[in-house]
């Protein structure tokens, strides 16, 4: 009964726009009350309010954050697409295809989808549709290449996540590396499909001279650099996540600085943002740590991993039914809160099927991936929509073909889960 | 009344806005001092005995409770917004009334325990004992400071969404949906 009532209120709470952190606060406060009265649920608060925040480890979140911010200061991420494109514009769909791989380069030292699909509206877009690109397909291709951000370290998912499901953070980051090169080749490929198909929708780019190109290359060299930096690090071990999340942010900040981008206003307005975002996620955290008091007290993971241990089912099955359910959560509800609802309660049962934790959180992103292209709330579609100021269908329209082939790379990623598994092994 | 609205609306974003600040310094000093901390270990082999105390004891939450009241006001907090494209402006005035009064009872009860814990431990005189003796009060501190002031941005918010109902003359406008605020954010 005090499962039922703890349920209703954070699904009413949720329901009625509450924020997801609140929402679980009060919801965990309310279960720990029926549990053990008032003076249950004061000692919980009082213990949480710093305990889920004042872990060492949490500042890889903020230092993410603002070395995206301080990338997209510096303005260097706007040359990406322009240097993909001299390379590869002659290809058939080459211009899509540079969209994808700037997605790729700019989730290399941004880990937030949104602040990527912001960036490449405002680059890859319009040059798309100056060469005559059909809009839908331009937008479509520009919203799922976003999406890389997630997969690609640094990735504040992964972080958030690592820290939900108690996984080494190190290894989560660097697991996203080969899927990320399996969904980039996905998307240039559902790309070439669609102008082999129709090849009036992408015309070829005009030639650009061998000098421009490298100019053009050397031009986002520094931005290889901060993922060489960032990534080589964690990987080789020198560093952890944390402390390459510090000398990120710094390295990004003295590029900014190296292009004089940096003034008052800039990095003000960059360290506020980053604030704002690390409160938000990290309110989360609070919420999710409340509700989890309460919840563990109900026993329902136990009893959920019993059921499920019980069916007579393969434990492919399951996990093919969990993503299915991940894809319509997806469509509905914010990534973010898909993580911290469902992590605590699905991993065990995953790890109880004998799947690895790393594995499940890198398909665990790759869902979300798809839940940002997808309608009724696909916010990359609305950010490319409204940069574009083109209608909302018709980005959900050109970005459909690259839904249907997400899934089929998660289905590759599902089946192979040494692909993720792969690079953490080596650490 | 409605400058009742506006002068609560300016008292609060004055507040919130010199707490953002502390907020922003203390993540520059994270990136600073951790950046710092990395780079005399592997360059001079003598790192810092103090990064991760001042940094877990009083950085990290105050970017998270300094920064919180902040985001609540920019409507940063990831909320499920759905229903709100389906309902009318009254019922979404009515979902926010509810949502806001619960975000001050919430706040306001984690101010009064951190308020309480903070007393306790100046009182006592509680450290981190270690090279340096961190004295734990100021994070409680921190804690309370930045509930209490969300708890009353949203008990004021409640107030104003309240007095909009009943008066039919609105006092406190609508959050914008989340697709609108992740395009204005991005956009800025």
């Amino acid at each position: 009964m005090t499962t039922l009532i703890i349920m209703l209120v954070l699904f009413g709470l949720l329901c009625i726009s509450m924020p997801v952190s609140f929402s679980m606060a009060v919801s965990g406060v309310v279960g720990l009350f029926m549990f053990g009265g008032v003076d249950m649920a004061m000692s919980v608060l009082t213990r949480t309010m710093l305990s889920a925040v004042d872990k060492y480890e949490l500042i890889t979140i903020p230092m993410f954050l603002l070395m995206a911010e301080f990338v997209i200061v510096s303005g260097i991420a706007d040359s990406l697409f322009r240097a993909a494109a001299a390379w590869i514009g002659r290809v058939p769909g080459g211009l899509g295809m540079a969209t994808a791989l700037s997605g790729a380069g700019f989730g290399a030292v941004c880990g937030t989808s949104s602040a990527s699909a912001a960036t490449l509206s405002s680059t890859s877009l319009p040059a798309m549709i100056r060469q005559g690109y059909e809009p839908s397909m331009a937008a479509g291709v520009v919203a799922v290449s976003g999406t890389l951000a997630m997969l690609i370290p640094p990735s504040v998912a992964f972080v958030v996540f690592g820290l939900l499901a108690e996984v080494s953070i190190g290894k989560l980051l660097i697991a996203g590396i080969l899927p990320a090169v399996v969904v980039t080749i996905t998307i240039m490929s559902t790309v070439a499909f669609l102008v082999w198909r129709d090849p009036s929708r992408a015309p070829l780019a005009p030639h650009v001279p061998m000098s421009e190109r490298w100019a053009l290359t050397k031009e986002v060299a520094p931005m290889v650099i901060l993922f060489a930096v960032i990534t080589g690090l964690i990987y080789s071990g020198i560093s952890t996540p944390t402390e390459a999340a510090a000398l990120g942010a710094l390295t990004a900040f003295l590029l900014a600085a190296w292009r004089r981008k940096i003034n008052r206003k800039t990095t003000l307005h960059a360290l506020r943002r980053a604030a704002i975002g690390t409160s938000m996620i990290l309110i989360i955290l609070l919420g999710a740590s409340m509700f989890s008091y309460a919840f563990v007290l109900t026993r329902v993971t136990q009893d959920l991993v019993m059921f499920v241990g019980d069916l007579d089912v393969s434990r492919w099955v399951i996990i093919v039914i969990i993503l299915c359910i991940y894809l319509i959560l997806g469509c509905f509800m914010d990534q973010m809160a898909i993580l911290v609802l469902t992590v605590p309660v699905v991993l065990p049962v995953v790890v109880s099927l004998g799947f690895d934790p790393i594995w499940y959180g890198v398909l665990l992103v790759v869902t979300a991936e798809v839940g940002l292209i997808t309608p009724p709330v696909g916010i990359n579609c609305f950010i490319v929509a409204r940069y574009s100021g083109r209608p909302i269908g018709e980005v959900f329209r050109g970005a459909f073909p690259h839904v249907i082939a997400h899934i089929i790379a998660l289905a590759i990623l599902t089946a192979f889960p040494i692909i993720s598994l792969y690079l953490p092994s080596k650490m | 009344m409605k400058a009742l609205g506006g002068v609560l609306q300016r008292g609060f974003l004055a507040i919130e806005s010199a707490s953002l600040f502390v907020a922003a310094f203390a993540m520059l000093l994270i990136m600073l001092v951790a950046s710092a901390d990395v780079l005399m270990r592997y360059m001079f082999n003598a790192p810092f005995t103090w990064t991760h105390e001042l940094i877990r004891l009083y950085l990290v939450p105050a970017i998270v409770y300094l920064a919180v009241s902040a985001a609540f006001a920019a409507n940063a907090h990831i909320a499920v917004d759905i229903i709100q494209y389906y309902i009318s402006d009254r019922a979404r005035q009515w979902t926010y009334l509810v949502t806001d009064a619960l975000g001050a009872v919430l706040f306001a009860a984690i101010a009064w325990v951190a308020a309480e814990r903070a007393y306790d431990e100046y009182v006592s005189g509680d450290v981190l004992s270690g090279i340096i003796l961190w004295h734990v009060w100021p994070s409680s501190a921190i804690v309370a400071f930045g509930s209490l002031l969300l708890g009353l941005r949203a008990a004021g918010q409640a107030f104003l969404r309240a007095t909009s109902l009943g008066t039919g003359v609105e006092q406190i406008g609508l959050p914008p949906l989340a697709v609108e605020e992740d395009f204005e954010t991005e956009a800025r």
